[in-house]
Formats: C-alpha cells, structure tokens, sequence
C-alpha cells in the first residue's frame, strides 16, 4: 500500500481513549506526545505498529496509544518483543522500559537483545529512580542518593546506559532530554528509520520522586552550555556561541574541552563526530557534567544485519519434498519383515 | 527371565546351550566416552527393526568426565527386548557387558542384575601393569563372585588391537558383536544400522567398525556357550523407534508449531537438538534465549503475533517461568510448556526420572492461573499430546503444560508410524478486519472463550496487560471486574473438561485394588497388575492423561474399589516413618490431588529412586497391599 493512498494521521490519532494517569508534570508527557507525533509524521499504519512494556511508570505507555500494545511483566519485554517481532518481521516493534525494568530486573533481555540486534526500537525512560514503587534508588541512581531504601545515602555505582549498550555491541545508541521536543522527535525518527535495535536512552523528569536530577544539563539557564547535541560529519562543539569543542588528549586517550581561538587552538583541532566510530561514541558517553557537557543525539550508528531477518532466512521452508511424511516414512523408518 | 524359560540345545552347533525366552534384559555398561551407548543403540534399534519388542534406558552418570574405572562412572543403555511390545525398563538385568569390573559393580551394587545373569567382563584388568587395579580387580571378582552369577571373561583389548591401535575407540562395537551372537541378531541389518549411526563420520569408521562387530562375533561363536533366543514376535507394520523427546519434537512438527524458544537444561534440550536438524525445514525456528525467563517470553511474544509457539524445560526451568506462565494466562496468550521432569528440588537429579512438578505445574503461579496440564503416557503419546496441546491452547486461549519426564525422554521404544492428518496444523490466524467495537476480549458468558486479536489485524488495536482486567482490556479499577473475567478463564476449564472421555480402567472394572498413575509409569504399573492378576490377585489399574483438568468420572470409578493408591516417582512419607501420622503424612503429587478432587481415601506408594519404577517392586505393593486390607 503507498503511503500516499493512506488518510493523513495526525497525532491524535495515535492517542487512545484511556485517561493517562502519570503523575502532573512528569516528563512522560512529553515522551507520549513525541512518540505519537513520530508516527504520525512517518505514517505507519496503526495496526501494524506494537508497543511492548514491562512494568513501572514508562510501562503504563501502550495504554495511551491507539496501536497493538502488551502490558507485560517486570523487565521481560525484549524478550517478549523478539518473539513478537520474529514471528511478524511486518511489526514495526517499540519496547517501552524504563532505568529499574530495563537495567534492574530486565538487565540480561536488554543486554541479549542489543547484542542480537534485533530489529525493535528500545526507549529507555531514564528517571534515575523507581517511581511506581514510591521513591526507591534505581540502578541509574547517582551515588548517595536518598531513598527509603537507603537511608543513609546509596553507596553502589550506577549504569551509565548508553555506555552499557555501546559495550554489548548495540548498533544504534542515542540520547535525547523529554523537555527538548524537537530533538526528541528527531532522534526517536532516526531510531525508527535504523533497521536492528536502536537504542535511545531519555532523560526523563520525575517530579515527584527525583526532581531536577538532570537539571545540572536540563536547566534552561545552563542548557546550551552544558548539552553537546551531536551530529555525524559535524565539530564537536558546544556552548551558547558554540565557542568550546572536544579535542582528543593523546597524551591521555581521553577527550578534553578546549576552546578555539584561544591558546593556539583552531576549529580544525576540534573532532568531527563520526557516529560509525564505536570508541568515539563510547568516549561521548561517559562525558558528564560538571566538567564535560552531555553529549545528545545519535551517538553510534552502524546498521548491522538484523536478527529477525537472518533467523528467519535460514528457515525458509523447502519448495519441495512431502515435509514430515519424508521425515517419518523415509530415512530412519522401516517396514518390518514378516518372520517370527 | 528365568521363570518363562523354556532350554533347548541349539542344533546348528551341538555345542552352545540356547535358553528361550519371552523377553530378556541386556546392559552396556562402560566408562563415560568409551561408547557403551552406541553399542546399546545400536543392539536396540537392530532389535526392534527385526520386530522384537524394545525399551531402552540411558545409564548416565551426572558428571561429563567421571574418573575412569569408578563405579560412579558406570555409562551405557539398559535394553530390553521382548516377543511383544516391551513397555517398560523391567526388573533387574539379565545379560550385562562391562568393559570394566568397576561398572559393573556399580551395577550389582544397585541391585540392578538379577541372580542368574550372565555377566561379560573386559579382562585386561586382571593382568595389568598397575598392582592397584589388578587388586581392585580382584576385590570386585570376589564380591561378583559370591553373588552367583555367570562370569564370562572377555579379552576385549586383546582382540580389539588385531583391528585398531586404540582399543578404547572399538571395544562398543565389538560387545556389539558378542551380543549379535548372542542374541541371533540380523547381521545386515546390523551392519545397516552401523552405517547409519556413522554416516557423519569417515567412511573408514564405518568400515573398521564393521571388522569390530565381525571380530565380536566371531570370538562370540568361537568361545561362549550360551544363546539367548527372544523371537521377534511383532507383526509386520510400519514402526518409527525413537525417544520421547524426539516424539515431542516431530509432534511439534506434526502440529504445525512454528517456534521453539528454549534454554539448555537436562534432560528436555535434546527436543531442540532434533527440532534444530528438521524445524528449519518447515519454516520452524528454534530459539536458544538467554535464560529460562526469556525462552517462555519469545514464545509468548510469537503466538501473541499469531506464530505457533511453545517452550521446553525442566524443572529448575519451570520454577523460573512462572510468572510469564501467569501472564499466559492472565492475558489469555495460547502457550505449550513442555516439562521434561528430573529429580528435585533445586537442581536434584539432573539427569535422572522424577515426577515431583505436578503440584508446580498445576499451582506454580501465584494468584489464581486456570490453566491446562496433560502427561503422556508412552513415547509415542509424546507424538501425539504436542498434537492435542497445540489445539487446546488455541481454542481455549490457554497455557498447556505436557509434563514428561526423563524416563520418556530417553527411553527409546518402537511404535506404529502415526498417519499424518493434515488438520494437525491447524489453520493461519484469523486476521480478518475487527468490527469496530468488538472488545479484544468478547467472552462467550457461558464458555469464555474469544477471538483473539493479533497485531497486525485491522481494527483490532489494544493493549493486552497482565493487569486485571474487563473484557476491553482496559485495566480493572472497579471491584466486581476481576471477580468476572476470573470466572471466565476459570469456566474454560470446566468446558475443556465436559469434552473429555472417563479414563479406561485396565483390568476389571471393580474389585480390592486400583492403581493409579500417571505419566511414564504406565507401562511399569500395566505389567505388576498383569502379574498380580495372573496370581488371582483382584487388581486394576488406571492411568490419567489430563491432571487439570481431571478426567470425568473418577469418583464413580474408585467407588466400585475396595481400595484406591497411586503409584508415583515423587516422595512421599510412609506411617511407618517416625513421627508420621494419618494427619502430618505428605502423600505423592496424585494421591494428594485425587484425595482434594474426589474426597476418597487416595493411598500411595512412591520412591524417589533417581530410577524408573521397577514391575517388581510395583508387583510386591500390589501383593501388599490386597492382603493387608483391600481384599475381603
């Protein structure tokens, strides 16, 4: 069917008719509102579109839209999904998650799906806390934080999740902020576009248990100076006036901020985003503020043969041949001879 | 063997002393990689293929790489063939070649050998270089000795290196001989069947164990006395040999199932290995998940979609599955679980029989999960419940567990090739346009059953949950809303119910005793009420194919016994045990089910033997229990 011969869908028509029941102010919203306008915008026929879920606040996303979705259970949706998506490679398959189903109790699926390369796009909501559950440290929770689960402050180390996909060989990584809606459509269309598992970590607001955690990079005041919104073929530069970049330190092998212009320092010793570069997007990754800006956008793309589609080229059923009749009544069968 | 014998002179050679018999019990026992197994095989398949009756139980030990000459290594095939249909692993041994004393004391030791057995035992021990295994050798012959058997020794490595340097790699095939000798067995078909257990391998194998098996029998025929005659008694049909397992696997086939999402675990995974050498072929794929969690959640994933799906494991396995299990359920997503049970809990016996998950199957999920467990019974039922699974769980929109277990697994046995029936598999999804309005879950009120939607299909968008909820799949926040659709998943059980047939009783239909069973038993049970019944003793038997629901009419039928028991390969306490009583004592899995169901005084005998019931031990109970208060 060309998409021209489809009635024109607009977001709203991805909305379902169920009441949406996240907290006031949370950065779901803004994520349902993106989600629902990419599709719209990309035309996908609703039917053919699944969105899978496990269990905590992101997971309650396929009730709001107007698609095939499944509620699951905590932290199994990659499994589920490589089911779903095997058994119709026609499904354009999104797993909903979030930084407890998807790291926490779902770790190993999300880890076996990036490294399969199925073809489902992964969006992690990444709130640094367990909200469904009131208010308990997550896997992404920063050190010392504050929780009736650790009431003297968290002590364990978090994941850093773009960085985890990257080292378990996921071919699509990218990271995008709930408030910044453009870019979030943007980068949530390059997942949808990229045929394998496209990974794209949100930082997403919770207001109610974990406010303004993103804030040192979210914060209108320091947005522009402290995000890197990356582009491939593009300098690495950032800030208001785009005056600081990231040089790679050979004396270290690490990445360092340098201003151009200043202390003999040109743009051309800035380094150009190649998003094909697996070390360079792994170094992107593990940049935080303070002293480094968060690096958004696609930070590794390199498309790879997807799961779904060489599984199922090796099982192509065989043209000829009378199938399980051969298998039962040849080969290995017999007739007995009469003799006693 | 004994009892039904009948000792004729063999003519042909006015030398060798040939004992007939109805059936006889041969076993292979070896080190671990020394090939026992493939002997075993081997001398079962030629065996069935010339229409005796067969049955074969793999002797595996738990470790990969078992020191040699330990008796814990003891490797091999327990076959026993008979005139007629041969339903079970029998008693005790009556034949066995060891290609070591140590395996074969294992085996004494486990009372597996019968009295009067002949007992063939390699021999290069008795002189070798090592003073500790010449004294080992000795104490194992005094200790062999005293028990009265037959003792043949052999010089296996002896004869062996006339035909290859490394004896270890051809001893198998040279028992194989002696047992042709032995047995009378079809040469060609012999070598056949070598052939074939080779064909991946050079051709020079193939050809060198062919001099193996000559040379076997030839030392056979130049230096042993005795023949054992089991005539091939089975009339001409066409016969499929194989293992449960690999039933399952070509029922799946069979059924039109289209994914196997599985993670390792002993003993179900060689389900997969047989699948993965045909599924491809049908369009079926095999999935290997990273862990037990994963492998139910593809192939929830999969029927979701509208594939045939369905998972295989093992208890450890099943225990982790569980929760999806329930989602299964909840959601009302067609799944088969095949559960090839082992020895538990936690991990147990790996590789040996047990039937202790029927409780878990049937109550394994938390919160009320409705849903559907058969058991087949024989090898060739293995075929046939993927069959019946496959249709139950799309009609009714359920989870089906078929439990098996190890015993079926490995357990190899002849039986008539099915007629394929091309209704077997079914037919594609129903994924026509949805009315507008037609909820996802539109519960017929008397049956509740629906149509399902699958992704894909026009006009059906919603989302399934795991959640409670009404018939929109909307999420149940007003009270009498999982009151209802519980009473619909629940109601779909009665209406499976209503369409089966009351069990067979096997034997009279009344009378001091009934056993029941369920599961691999069968046979083992069948053939202690034959005995029992021979000796007039007033016995019958029962086997359930269906644990949820249960089979109609139990009641009825136990009323018409003086006494009911199972027999089961599960624990249970026994009122002799101290502290035990009427009112603490754990009865099998069955017995307590049947009790709950039918509100009659189930009895049961069970034995956590890591072994396969033995007839005679079931024979004894029977004998036991009519004397001590069934008959009048």
């Amino acid at each position: 069917m060309s998409h021209s011969m489809l009635p024109q869908l607009k977001p709203k028509d991805f909305a379902s008719d169920q009441e949406v029941r996240w907290c006031p102010g949370c950065g779901d919203y803004a994520i349902l509102k993106a989600i629902q306008k990419v599709l719209a915008d990309l035309e996908v026929p609703r039917e053919r579109s699944v969105f899978i879920s496990g269990i905590g606040c992101s997971s309650r996303f396929p009730y709001y839209m107007a698609t095939y979705g499944f509620h699951t259970i905590h932290g199994r949706a990659p499994a589920v999904a490589t089911g779903t998506k095997l058994a119709n490679p026609e499904l354009d398959v999104w797993v909903i998650t979030g930084d407890g189903d998807g790291l926490s109790i779902g770790g190993n699926h999300l880890v076996h799906a990036l490294r399969r390369n199925v073809d489902l796009n992964i969006i992690l909501f990444n709130n640094e806390i367990y909200g469904l559950t009131k208010g308990q440290v997550s896997p992404t929770s920063k050190r010392g934080t504050l929780s009736p689960t650790t009431p003297r402050g968290s002590v364990s180390n978090p994941i850093s999740p773009a960085t985890m996909a990257l080292g378990v060989g996921a071919r699509f990584v990218a990271r995008s902020v709930d408030i910044n809606q453009a870019h979030l459509v943007d980068v949530l269309k390059q997942a949808h576009a990229n045929a394998g598992t496209s990974f794209v970590e949100i930082f997403q607001n919770c207001i109610v248990f974990n406010d303004a955690t993103f804030a040192d990079f979210t914060d209108k005041a320091v947005a522009s100076e402290n995000q890197l919104l990356v582009e491939h073929g593009r300098p690495l530069l950032f800030g208001a006036e785009r005056d600081r970049g990231l040089r790679l330190d050979p004396s270290s092998w690490s990445l360092e901020v340098v201003r151009p212009g200043t202390n003999g320092i040109t743009e051309a010793d800035v380094l150009v985003h190649d998003e094909t570069n697996r070390t360079l997007a792994t170094m992107l990754a593990a940049l935080e503020p303070p002293d480094f800006p968060m690096a958004l956008g696609v930070l590794y793309r390199d498309p790879a043969p997807t799961f779904d589609r060489q599984v199922l080229a090796q099982v192509e059923p065989e043209s000829e041949g009378r199938g399980l009749a051969d298998l039962l009544y040849g080969g290995r069968t017999w007739k007995v001879s009469g003799q006693v | 063997m004994a009892e039904d014998t009948a000792v004729k002179t063999r003519e042909q050679t006015g030398r060798a002393q040939v004992i007939r018999s109805t059936q006889c019990t041969v076993e292979v026992v070896s080190d671990s990689g020394e090939g026992a197994q493939k002997c075993g095989q081997t001398f079962g398949a030629v065996s069935a293929k010339m229409g005796n009756g067969v049955w074969t139980v793999e002797i595996i030990p738990a470790e990969i790489q078992p020191p040699p000459r330990s008796p814990a290594g003891a490797s091999g095939n327990r076959i026993r063939i008979g005139e007629r249909v041969v339903t079970n692993w029998g008693d005790r041994t009556n034949v066995c070649i060891a290609f070591n004393e140590q395996v074969l004391l294992a085996r004494h030791r486990l009372d597996a050998i019968e009295d009067d057995a002949i007992l063939l035992v390699e021999n290069m021990w008795a002189t070798h270089s090592d003073e500790d295994i010449r004294a080992e050798w000795t104490a194992a012959m005094e200790e062999l000795g005293g028990a009265g058997y037959r003792i043949i020794e052999v010089p296996m490595e002896q004869e062996c290196l006339t035909v290859v340097d490394n004896a270890r790699k051809g001893k198998n095939m040279f028992a194989l001989g002696i047992l042709c000798w032995m047995f009378d067995r079809d040469m060609d078909l012999t070598r056949e069947q070598i052939a074939h257990a080779f064909r991946k391998k050079a051709a020079e194998i193939t050809e060198r164990n062919h001099q193996l098996l000559e040379l076997g029998y030839a030392w056979a025929d130049e230096n042993l006395d005795v023949r054992i005659d089991v005539r091939p008694g089975l009339s001409a049909e066409n016969t499929l040999v194989m293992n449960g397992n690999q039933a399952a696997a070509f029922g799946a086939v069979a059924a039109g199932m289209e994914m196997a999402a599985m993670y390792p675990i002993t003993p179900a995974t060689s389900v997969s290995h047989q699948l993965g050498e045909i599924f491809y072929k049908f369009g079926g794929i095999v999935h290997q998940a990273e862990d037990e969690i994963a492998a139910v959640g593809v192939a929830i994933g999969a029927s979701y979609s509208g594939k045939v799906a369905f998972t295989i494991t093992s208890g450890p396995g099943l225990a982790l599955k569980t929760e999806f299990l329930g989602l299964s359920v909840m959601a009302e997503i067609p799944l088969v679980v095949v559960d090839v049970q082992r020895g538990g809990p936690s991990t147990g016996l790996p590789t040996k029989v047990e039937q202790s998950d029927l409780l878990a199957a049937l109550f394994g999920q938390p919160g009320d999960a409705p849903h559907v467990v058969m058991a087949p019974a024989t090898i060739e039922e293995c075929f046939h419940a993927m069959i019946t699974a496959r249709r139950i769980a799309e009609t009714f929109r359920t989870l089906v567990v078929v439990m098996t277990d190890a015993n079926l697994a490995t357990g190899v046995q002849p039986f008539p090739r099915p007629t394929l029936d091309p209704a077997w598999q079914g037919s594609a999804p129903d994924m026509s346009a949805i009315p507008e309005g037609k909820p996802p879950y539109d519960w017929d009120e008397a049956t509740g059953l629906s149509r399902r939607f699958i992704p894909g299909t026009p006009g059906g968008m919603h989302t399934l949950t795991g959640l409670a909820h009404d018939g929109n799949s909307r999420v149940a926040y007003a009270s009498a809303i999982n009151q209802k659709s519980s009473e619909m998943r629940s109601r779909k059980m009665a209406v499976l119910q209503s369409t089966l047939r009351p069990p067979e009783v096997y034997g009279a239909e009344s009378g001091d005793l009934l056993v029941v069973g369920w599961g691999s038993t069968k046979g083992a049970i069948e053939e202690a009420v034959d005995r029992a019944r021979a000796e007039g003793v007033s016995v019958s038997s029962l086997h359930l194919r269906f644990l949820s629901p249960m089979e109609p009419g139990l009641k009825a039928i136990f009323s018409r016994f003086k006494k009911v028991m199972t027999v089961e390969i599960n624990y249970s306490d026994e009122l002799d045990m101290p502290y035990i009583t009427e009112e603490n004592r754990r009865r099998g899995q069955l017995a307590w089910l049947l009790r709950a169901q039918t509100l009659v005084d189930v009895d049961c005998w069970t034995r956590v033997l890591g072994e396969p019931l033995r007839p005679g031990a079931i024979h004894d109970v029977i004998r036991s229990n009519v004397s001590k208060g069934g008959a009048a």
